[in-house]
């Protein structure tokens, strides 16, 4: 994403807020859309399941339009902000899981339909890139979520992060030699098997 | 074979896995929209009341004389003494441009326009 458009994007966003504390009954939904899907995405790749991601992604929310009448110069843009909060969330749900019985990734329901091998190739690999997200250490799979999923630009990541620019740059790196060799073990789902 | 499965995925076909995962990034439900949507109309401030204008206490006599049926005229006659009565105090003229120059004349002829016509001229 180019900075000018990211700028122009958060600058409507931060508009939005600003409507929707004044009682613009529009601006929640508008600002929903805008925001929702791309918290809802990161949440179900760095958990791997669809309810927790649900939750994460509602409380996120929740805290956006809580936080809105408040909402001056929070040192960050409103989906900046929200990235952060749900990426926190997910990290903790991640710790709790730990001390819990490990779960395994969700696994989407196999389509069998006649027909449908191009549908089931991209499942299988849907399946094979979240196994292999979930073998990245935390900071590694967000990073690496953030930027090579999300597409969202190295200084947001820092700013999501709470860390510095090179710091992201070192993190995607890592995480993503990380998923390469995780990915390895999956080749045959991936349709790698001839090389291609 | 299983000397394949050893092999590393090269940074080319990475980044076509990577580009294929983007392209098809998992979107919520209707249902969670739904939810999220009801959660901000139920914290959503309410809109702050629009302030009414306030009301002169000229416009309040103009329509204290409406409700009691007083003639425009009595109203206004009776506001021209005042006016005469205020401007003596101070030493100026009383005339129309006195009345026009200052903001309560100005107020006046606007709440009662039949005072326009009681005004000397100058």
């Amino acid at each position: 994403m180019k900075a000018d458009s990211a700028r122009g994007t958060s600058s409507e966003d931060a508009a939005l807020l600003a409507a929707y504390a004044a009682g613009d009954p529009q601006a929640a939904r508008t600002l929903m859309l805008r925001i929702a899907p791309r918290i809802h995405a990161l949440a179900v790749r760095m958990l791997g399941d669809r309810a927790e991601a649900e939750d994460v992604t509602q409380e996120a929310m929740l805290r956006l339009w809580k936080i809105a009448p408040d909402w001056r110069d929070m040192g960050a843009a409103p989906a900046t902000w929200t990235y952060r909060v749900a990426a926190n969330l997910c990290t903790d749900r991640l710790r709790r899981r730990r001390r819990q019985a490990p779960l395994e990734p969700e696994m989407e329901p196999e389509d069998d339909r006649p027909g449908n091998e191009a549908r089931m190739q991209g499942a299988a690999r849907a399946r094979a890139l979240q196994a292999a997200l979930a073998e990245l250490p935390e900071r590694q799979r967000l990073a690496v979520i953030l930027r090579h999923l999300e597409g969202r630009p190295n200084p947001e990541i820092a700013e999501i992060l709470e860390i510095s620019v090179e710091a992201v740059e070192s993190l995607t790196a890592r995480g993503k030699r990380t998923l390469a060799k995780a990915l390895a073990k999956h080749r045959e789902a991936l349709g790698l098997i001839d090389g291609t | 074979m299983a000397h394949e499965r050893d092999l590393d995925i090269d940074d080319a076909a990475l980044d076509l896995i990577l580009a294929g995962a983007r392209a098809d990034a998992p979107l919520p439900s209707a249902a969670l929209l739904a939810r999220i949507e009801a959660d901000a109309a139920r914290l959503q401030p309410a809109p702050p009341p629009r302030a009414e204008p306030r009301r002169s206490w000229l416009a309040g006599l103009g329509a204290l004389a409406g409700r009691l049926a007083l003639p425009a005229g009595l109203v206004a006659a009776g506001l021209t003494g005042l006016w005469i009565g205020l401007s003596a105090g101070t030493g100026a003229d009383f005339n129309g441009a006195s009345v026009y120059d200052s903001a309560f004349g100005l107020q006046m002829i606007y709440e009662f326009p039949a005072l326009a016509g009681l005004l000397p001229e100058g």
